[in-house]
């Protein structure tokens, strides 16, 4: 076909034999934040039909991916998304090796395309998990590109790097630690403990190490559900500090609250948006951020934003110690992000990359004023908000103890 | 149950034990040239979970594979019909068909019934040897459809034709099968083979997701050799599907090749036929289908869309006694050994059927 004829084809078998390394001679990377990338899918008109019809379904149909000089054929693509699904415009999980096994791009095996349906700045998840990154969290990598589909434009897009086996490679070190992924699916404080390993793994569902058996796979979750949720105040710590990193946990809300997050950890409707993440030789977890559409929601919202609901937060800040590293990892948040105008300048540096992408976007839901309105809140958002915290941080520790928030 | 079931059981039943007899006659009345025949079915299965392997495609238990109803008719030696439902079905319909047959060499039937391809497709479900047809026959066959089919036999019943034409997928089929020596029973002359073949259009989304869209070709190939208790019967079927337009990028694939087959084998332990005594018969059959072409080496691709259809086949070893209980209760066990999941197993299957 005419419109493939210039693509180097990397066929299924060259991919399986070479892997990652089967993308070595590329120049660009995928996650280059500094282009606006250009990704096309091809998927066959009956399919692509029944994708729309079916988009709350996660249903796999099979398309042709070109990216830059890289094609691979017969990856499985499906719909994504809780509140930004759509059949409008499309928000895709890709499954490189879906249909072909081991077939890989770069060295992952999936791909997120974010349709940023709920974001008319489409600024939020990239500026936030560029955040949490800064600040030493294992965060996913974002880029943006343009889709096209069946040569169509579909808008601006965000690439983003599932959190996956080839994650927890690239960011621990190695797949052999367990990892979770959290399913809303009711408002949860992680409160109580369900001895129902079923029960358990439906809001947890088991993302690597599926081989190992279920009870000794969960076994340290429910342990953690249990130790955050022990009545004895005085020993509460000791029996977490196994089952949780505490630190960890801490600056990952404190991001979170720096960000005035509404659908994280301390969310409007219960936990959301988070995996699980435990090494291979530790029963500790820790919290990994995913999906941040609903970040930098109110530049004067408070540090303690439903601190209260979330219990190994409420219980946590109860300890002083925790709470002081809680106020500190906030103050470095404000730090982190106002030093040399950082968080401002990655929010006008996106801006600028996606601009001319984001005007001719035919699908967004809301129109250039929107967006321009929406981009003009980040801006003033990132300019005001450390200030705003460094100062309510301040006010909390110059309170006289039991008056804190 | 329903009652009507109860009703069918306990009817049969008594009539078994009056009749006991094999080639049972429905029970029927006549208005001078006109017999009609009523028709009822039970078939009541057992499906056990297979060795801690659970299935995912059938759920362990009791249930009732078939309650069919119907009524027959003929108007002297020139003309029949058929009528027969499954109740609490769906797509209830089964044979509704008329039939002139004033002449053995050549009969019209049209209406609703099975297309003329695979010998234990079309063998009624009430005369199987086995509980499950074979893989291929459930797989490859062509079902009932709406036609018009010539049949009929020749030169001393030594060959037999079926030519059809059919609505729904506007399938055309012909069967012949020869008996070269001769229709009566004894060693030498129990020998049919038969071929079969049809033609028909498409445009559907097979089972694994394969959109397949063009022309469907079947070919079949039938061995039967009955020369006295022992029966062996051997079928190869091939359907070939078209997939134009049902590339990524609406290109033409090469068409999707299924093939299948089964060799199987009775020995009628109790051989009288004829006789008043339960009739015990033992049963083993080896059959297989292979979907697609070459093996899934690593690097293959098991898209619906690609080139080529990566191979999977299927095999499975039934192992069943039939026991007849006069002509119209059947007691039937089998043991399948398939692969699931990678592993063997067996599973147990148990029917009993009634018919009126």
């Amino acid at each position: 076909m005419a419109r493939r004829a210039g693509s180097a084809v990397l066929s299924a078998a060259a991919l399986v034999a070479g892997g990652a390394a089967s993308a070595e001679g590329q120049s660009a990377d995928l996650f280059d934040p500094t282009v606006v990338h250009e990704v096309r899918l091809y998927v066959n008109a009956r399919d692509l039909h029944d994708l729309r019809a079916r988009y709350q379904e996660n249903v796999y149909y099979p398309a042709d991916l070109h990216w830059g000089d890289v094609t691979l054929r017969n990856v499985g693509i499906r719909s994504r998304g809780r509140g930004s699904r759509t059949p409008v415009k499309l928000g895709l999980h890709l499954e490189f090796g879906y249909y072909a096994t081991g077939q890989r791009l770069r060295g992952l095996a999936a791909l997120d395309l974010d349709n940023l349906w709920q974001d008319p700045s489409m600024l939020r998840e990239y500026a936030a998990m560029a955040l949490f990154a800064r600040m030493g969290q294992r965060a996913p990598r974002e880029s943006f590109a343009r889709l096209f589909i069946n040569g169509a434009y579909q808008g601006v897009y965000a690439i983003v790097e599932p959190i996956d086996a080839a994650f927890l490679t690239r960011t621990a070190g190695g797949a052999d630690g367990y990892l979770f992924e959290y399913h809303w699916l009711d408002p949860y404080e992680l409160t109580g403990v369900d001895s129902d390993l079923d029960a358990v793994e439906a809001r947890f569902e088991r993302r690597t190490q599926r081989s190992v058996p279920r009870a000794s796979a969960y076994a340290p979750v429910v342990d953690m559900l249990r130790a955050i949720n022990a009545g004895d105040e005085e020993r509460w710590r000791a029996g977490v500090d196994p089952y949780v990193d505490l630190p960890q946990f801490l600056t990952h809300i404190a991001v979170e609250q720096f960000l005035s997050e509404h659908d994280g950890l301390t969310g409007y409707d219960g936990v959301n948006n988070f995996y699980l993440y435990r090494p291979a030789a530790s029963t500790r977890h820790q919290f990994l951020p995913w999906d941040r559409d609903h970040a930098f929601h109110d530049a004067r919202s408070s540090i303690f934003l439903r601190a209260e609901r979330n219990v190994l937060l409420r219980r946590a800040l109860a300890v002083d110690d925790l709470r002081a590293y809680y106020l500190a990892a906030l103050a470095r948040c404000a730090d982190v992000a106002s030093r040399e105008g950082w968080l401002e300048g990655v929010i006008a540096a996106g801006a600028a990359l996606i601009a001319d992408a984001a005007s001719e976007d035919p699908l967004k839901p809301y129109d250039a004023a929107a967006h321009a309105a929406a981009v003009q809140h980040l801006t003033d958002f990132a300019r005001s908000r450390p200030a705003w915290v460094r100062e309510a941080v301040a006010g909390v520790r110059a309170a006289p103890a039991g008056r804190r928030h | 149950m329903p009652g009507v079931v109860w009703a069918v059981l306990l009817l049969a039943a008594s009539a078994a034990a009056q009749d006991g007899a094999d080639g049972a006659r429905h029970p029927s009345v006549r208005l001078g040239d006109v017999r009609l025949e009523l028709l009822a079915r039970v078939q009541l299965d057992a499906r056990l979970k297979a060795d801690a392997v659970e299935r995912d495609e059938e759920t362990p238990g009791l249930d009732i594979g078939r309650k069919r109803v119907g009524v027959r008719g003929r108007l002297a030696r020139i003309a029949a019909f058929e009528v027969e439902t499954e109740l609490e079905a769906r797509d209830p319909w089964r044979d509704v068909y008329i039939e002139y047959r004033q002449f053995r060499s050549l009969r019209v039937q049209a209406g609703h019934f099975k297309v003329p391809f695979s010998l234990d497709y079309t063998t009624s479900s009430a005369k199987l040897d086995f509980i499950d047809r074979s893989r291929a026959a459930n797989t490859l066959a062509a079902g009932r459809d709406r036609g018009i089919m010539a049949h009929g036999r020749l030169l001393d019943d030594r060959l037999e034709y079926e030519a059809g034409a059919f609505a729904g997928r506007d399938t055309k089929a012909v069967r012949l099968a020869a008996r070269p020596f001769g229709a009566r029973r004894s060693a030498g002359r129990a020998l049919t083979a038969a071929i079969a073949y049809t033609h028909g259009a498409l445009d559907e989304r097979l089972v694994d997701s394969v959109w397949v869209k063009g022309s469907r070709r079947r070919a079949g190939v039938e061995l039967q050799w009955q020369p006295g208790p022992v029966a062996l019967t051997g079928e190869y079927m091939r359907a070939a599907d078209e997939r134009l337009g049902q590339g990524i990028g609406g290109e033409n694939l090469a068409p999707l090749v299924r093939t299948g087959w089964y060799g199987a084998g009775t020995w009628a332990v109790r051989p009288a036929l004829g006789s008043r005594r339960p009739r015990l018969e033992l049963a083993a059959r080896v059959d297989g289908l292979r979907v697609g072409r070459g093996g899934a080496k690593a690097g293959t691709s098991f898209s619906p869309r690609a080139a080529v259809v990566a191979g999977r086949a299927d095999q499975a070893l039934t192992l069943g006694v039939n026991w007849y209980l006069g002509s119209r209760v059947k007691l039937q066990a089998n043991g399948v050994r398939d692969r699931h999941a990678g592993r063997a197993r067996w599973t147990p299957l148990a029917r009993l059927q009634v018919v009126l």
